[in-house]
C-alpha cells in the first residue's frame, strides 16, 4: 500500500476509541470513508439507494467486529474489497446478474448528468467531453476498474490485486496496457 | 524533486503527488508543479500529457454526492448503532438490577425514546427530503459552496499552508521587522550588525530591529544569500520551518520554500552547523544537550527531506573556488594525480579521499584552469582511468593505479 496521511496519531485514537464502542468516533471514521466507498460503489450500480444500503450494511458489519479488528493501515481498502464483494452478493441475490458473471464496473449513468456536471459542460467544450466519455467507455470494465483504483485511491497494485482478486503481475498488466490506449487517444 | 528527472508520461500519471495535484488542485501543489515545470522545461510535454490523460480520468469518474447527502447517511448509521447498544445496554441493565446505576438507565432511557422517535424520521427524511427538496435550494448550496472554496484556495495560495505552521508560526508573537520581497529581483538588505542579506524574489525574511547581546536570530521563507558578519561573541541563526542553520561568520545560501518538500543550505565560505528545527527547538526548552547538528564547509550542501525528516549532506552543483592569498594555477605538467587532486582539495576546500601511494606513480599533464570543479575531476579521472563519487559531502575516486 502507498503511504496513508490519514493514519496518523489522530487516526489512531479515533480508532482506539471507535473500538471501545464510541459512536461518535465510529461516525467520524464512517464519514472520512464514505465518499470513497459511495464513489466506487456507484460505478457498479445506477441505483443509488442499494448502493447507499450496502455501505450502511457494511459500516454495521464493521461495527458488530469492532473489537476483533486487528490492523487500522489498511482500512480503506479493507473497506473497498467488502463493498464490492457486498454489492456482488446483493446484485447475485436480487438476481441482478448471475452465477460467474462479473460485476460491471461502468454501470454508471452517462446519460443523467447532475447541474453541476451541465455547468462544466457549458463551460468546456461538450463534444470533446463527449468524445472522452466514449473512449473511456471503449476500456473494458476492468481495465476501467484498475485506472480508477489507481487514479482515485492511489492504491498500489498489491492491494488492486486483493481487491479485484486478480493476480499482481494481471493488474501491472493491465494498468501499462490502460494508460498506452488513453495515452494514444490523447 | 531529483526524483522525478527520470519521470515519463506513465511515471507521472501513477505518480501520488502528481495525481493530487490535478484531481484536488491545490495551491502548495500548483507551487510546486509550476516550479518544477520551470526548472525542467525538457519535462513540460510529458507533463502537460499526463495532466491531460488523468484530467479525464478524474472528470469521467466523478461521483455526485453531496456533504449533506452524505451527512444524513451518517445519522442514519449512527442511530441503527445507537438502537443496537441500548438494546446491548438494556440487556445488561436487566442482568444487573443495581440500583447505583440509575443515572446511567435515565439517561440511557431519555435518549431511547428521543431517538426512536428521531430514527423513524431519519429513514423518512433520508430518502424523501432531497428529492423534495425545491429545485433552488441546491443551486444555492452549491453555489455557496462553490464560492467559500475559491476564497479558500485563494488564501490558501497565499499563506502557501497555514497560518501558524512553518515560517509563519515560528515569527507570531515576536516583536520583529518583516521584509517581504514581492519584486521580480533580488533585493539586498543590510542588517544592524554589517550581515548583507540577498533576498530572492517571493522571499520574506524576519529580524528583531536590533538585534539581542548573545545572539543574533532571523527568520526565512524563501531563498537567501547570507553574508555574515563576523562576531564571534554572537552565533548567527537562521531560522526556517525543518532547520536551524547556526553561523560564526561566513557566506551561505538557504532554501526554505515554505511550498517545497525540500529544505538546502549550500556553504560558501567558512563553517556552518545545521539542526534540526525540532530537535534545536527540544534543546532550549529542556536544557539537554547540544543536539545532533551537521556541520558544513565550503562547497557543501544539505538538503533537508521533509517526508523523512532527514538530512543529507553532498556537494555543490557547481563549487566555486574559495579566494586565497595563493590562487591555484591548475597547470600540470607531468605531475603527480596526488598533487592535482591537493590542489583541488585546497582550492575548493573540499576532501577529496583517494590513496595517495596509488596515485602517485600516475603523471598527468593538463591544463584545468577555468573549469568546473567536477569537470576538472572527470578530466583527471579519464586521464588516469579512476571514477570519482560523491559521498556524504566528500568526493571518493577509486583507482587501481596507473600500469606506467
Amino acid at each position: 500500500m502507498q503511504s496513508h496521511p490519514e493514519n496518523n496519531a489522530d487516526d489512531a485514537d479515533l480508532w482506539k476509541l471507535f473500538r471501545a464502542g464510541d459512536d461518535e468516533a465510529f461516525g467520524q471514521i464512517a464519514r472520512h470513508y464514505y465518499k470513497s466507498l459511495f464513489s466506487y460503489g456507484s460505478k457498479f450500480s445506477r441505483d443509488r439507494e442499494f448502493v447507499k444500503d450496502c455501505i450502511q450494511d457494511l459500516f454495521m458489519e464493521l461495527w458488530a467486529k469492532r473489537e476483533t479488528i486487528g490492523d487500522t493501515a489498511f482500512v480503506k481498502f479493507y473497506l473497498l474489497k467488502s463493498l464490492r464483494r457486498k454489492i456482488y452478493r446483493e446484485s447475485q441475490r436480487q438476481q441482478w446478474i448471475s452465477e460467474g458473471e462479473e460485476l460491471d464496473f461502468s454501470a454508471q449513468a452517462i446519460g443523467d448528468a447532475s447541474i453541476e456536471e451541465h455547468i462544466i459542460e457549458i463551460e468546456t467544450n461538450e463534444a470533446m467531453l463527449k468524445t472522452l466519455n466514449q473512449q473511456i467507455n471503449l476500456l473494458t470494465r476492468r481495465q476501467q476498474e484498475v485506472i480508477y483504483l489507481r487514479f482515485f485511491e492511489s492504491m498500489d497494485n498489491e492491494a488492486i490485486a486483493q481487491v479485484m482478486g486478480i493476480s499482481r503481475p494481471a493488474v501491472a498488466n493491465l494498468l501499462y496496457r490502460t494508460i498506452q490506449e488513453l495515452k494514444d487517444r490523447l | 524533486m531529483d526524483q522525478y528527472q527520470e519521470y515519463t508520461l506513465e511515471d507521472f500519471v501513477l505518480d501520488a503527488r502528481f495525481q493530487g495535484w490535478v484531481r484536488h488542485r491545490g495551491a502548495a501543489d500548483a507551487v510546486f508543479w509550476q516550479q518544477y515545470l520551470d526548472e525542467n522545461p525538457a519535462q513540460a510535454e510529458d507533463i502537460q500529457s499526463a495532466r491531460k490523460l488523468l484530467d479525464r480520468v478524474y472528470r469521467h469518474y466523478r461521483t455526485d454526492i453531496d456533504e449533506a447527502e452524505i451527512d444524513l447517511e451518517i445519522q442514519g448509521l449512527l442511530e441503527r448503532v445507537r438502537a443496537e447498544k441500548r438494546q446491548m445496554g438494556g440487556r445488561r441493565m436487566e442482568e444487573r438490577e443495581d440500583g447505583r446505576w440509575e443515572p446511567g438507565i435515565v439517561s440511557e432511557s431519555g435518549v431511547v425514546i428521543e431517538s426512536e422517535i428521531e430514527s423513524g424520521v431519519v429513514e423518512e427524511v433520508g430518502r424523501v427530503v432531497p428529492l423534495r427538496r425545491p429545485w433552488h435550494a441546491g443551486i444555492w448550496v452549491k453555489v455557496a459552496a462553490c464560492a467559500v472554496l475559491v476564497i479558500g484556495l485563494g488564501w490558501v495560495g497565499w499563506q502557501y499552508y497555514c497560518f501558524n505552521c512553518g515560517y509563519n508560526g515560528l515569527v507570531s508573537g515576536k516583536e520583529l521587522v518583516e521584509r517581504v520581497n514581492t519584486s521580480e529581483k533580488q533585493q539586498v538588505i543590510k542588517l544592524t550588525d554589517g550581515t548583507q542579506v540577498v533576498l530572492y524574489p517571493q522571499s520574506r525574511l524576519s529580524f528583531a530591529e536590533t538585534f539581542p547581546a548573545d545572539q543574533r536570530t532571523v527568520y526565512l521563507s524563501g531563498d537567501a544569500y547570507f553574508q555574515v558578519a563576523k562576531d564571534p561573541k554572537r552565533p548567527f541563526l537562521v531560522h526556517t520551518t525543518d532547520l536551524v542553520t547556526k553561523v560564526l561568520g561566513t557566506s551561505f545560501f538557504v532554501r526554505a520554500r515554505d511550498a517545497s518538500d525540500k529544505t538546502l543550505v549550500e556553504v560558501r565560505e567558512g563553517k556552518v552547523s545545521v539542526f534540526k528545527q525540532k530537535e534545536f527547538a527540544a534543546r532550549r526548552n529542556v536544557q539537554s544537550k547540544m543536539p545532533n547538528g551537521m556541520v558544513l564547509t565550503p562547497n557543501q550542501k544539505l538538503i533537508f527531506e521533509h517526508a523523512s525528516s532527514e538530512m543529507r549532506r553532498t556537494l555543490s552543483d557547481n563549487p566555486e573556488i574559495v579566494p586565497s592569498d595563493n590562487p591555484k594555477t591548475f597547470e600540470f605538467v607531468n605531475a603527480p594525480a596526488s598533487s592535482v587532486l591537493t590542489d583541488i582539495e585546497e582550492a575548493y576546500q573540499i576532501d577529496i579521499i583517494f590513496d595517495r601511494d596509488v596515485m602517485k606513480g600516475c603523471p598527468v599533464t593538463a591544463s584545468l584552469a577555468g573549469q568546473p570543479m567536477f569537470s576538472k575531476l572527470s578530466i583527471l579521472c579519464e586521464v588516469i582511468e579512476a571514477r570519482y563519487e560523491v559521498l556524504d559531502g566528500k568526493v571518493v575516486i577509486y583507482s587501481k593505479g596507473c600500469k606506467s
